[in-house]
């Protein structure tokens, strides 16, 4: 179930409170290596760099986390980001599944979705700087 | 002649320790692996205790302090009374 994998965020990481959704991108940046020597008309892509990001959307109708956020996309500092399935009274205890992976990030998109009669969101994403452990 | 030293009395280890409701406990280890085997005796010992996971327990690395030193991986968890 989706809403048993979450993402934890911090120094000492907690699974984001209130959150709604979580987006994990792990992504390779392919290049076309084939030559004039390639003997056929296909390209030949390797890997030439790797990245990834945590996507978290989450309920704030007071925006209490706001101003943190903004404090800390300020900042350019990294903090821990990952991922792990959850369980517990509020969902909030790692179950630590060999799936689950962190790393430093940083925070690089912050948007706040406010529509009339409806809750505020806000939408963070911490973009990966280094590898997954 | 050497004076006659009373011999140390063992250190506290972790294993004996009481788990206090509310307050954070760490764990630490070379692996992943390490940690979540920690992490499942530790959670064992709070239940024995009475005690259950509020939350926490992610495993996540911990630098070193230079480019030879390869870090650590740590996980922190705070239990509370069932």
């Amino acid at each position: 179930m989706g809403q048993n994998f979450r993402a934890f965020v911090g120094s000492t990481p907690a699974a984001v409170a209130e959150a709604t959704n979580c987006q994990v991108t792990i992504s390779g940046n392919m290049e076309d290596s084939s030559t004039k020597d390639s003997e056929s008309s296909w390209t030949e892509e390797q890997m030439v760099s790797k990245q990834w990001s945590v996507s978290v959307d989450n309920v704030d109708s007071t925006l209490a986390s706001l101003r943190a956020l903004i404090t800390q996309f300020n900042s350019d500092e990294k903090t821990t980001v990952g991922w792990d399935r959850t369980s517990g009274a509020q969902n909030r205890v790692a179950q630590n599944e060999n799936f689950a992976r962190s790393g430093d990030a940083i925070l690089n998109d912050i948007s706040i979705q406010a529509n009339n009669r409806s809750t505020i969101t806000i939408t963070c994403q911490y973009q990966g700087s280094g590898a997954l452990s | 002649m050497e004076k006659n030293e009373k011999p140390k009395a063992p250190e506290a280890v972790n294993e004996q320790e009481t788990i206090k409701p509310g307050v954070p406990v760490k764990v630490e280890g070379e692996t992943r692996a390490e940690v979540a085997d920690k992490i499942k005796e530790m959670r064992s010992r709070a239940a024995e205790q009475g005690l259950t996971d509020k939350e926490g327990g992610f495993i996540h690395h911990v630098k070193g302090k230079d480019i030879d030193d390869p870090g650590i991986f740590a996980a922190e968890m705070i239990f509370i009374k069932k």
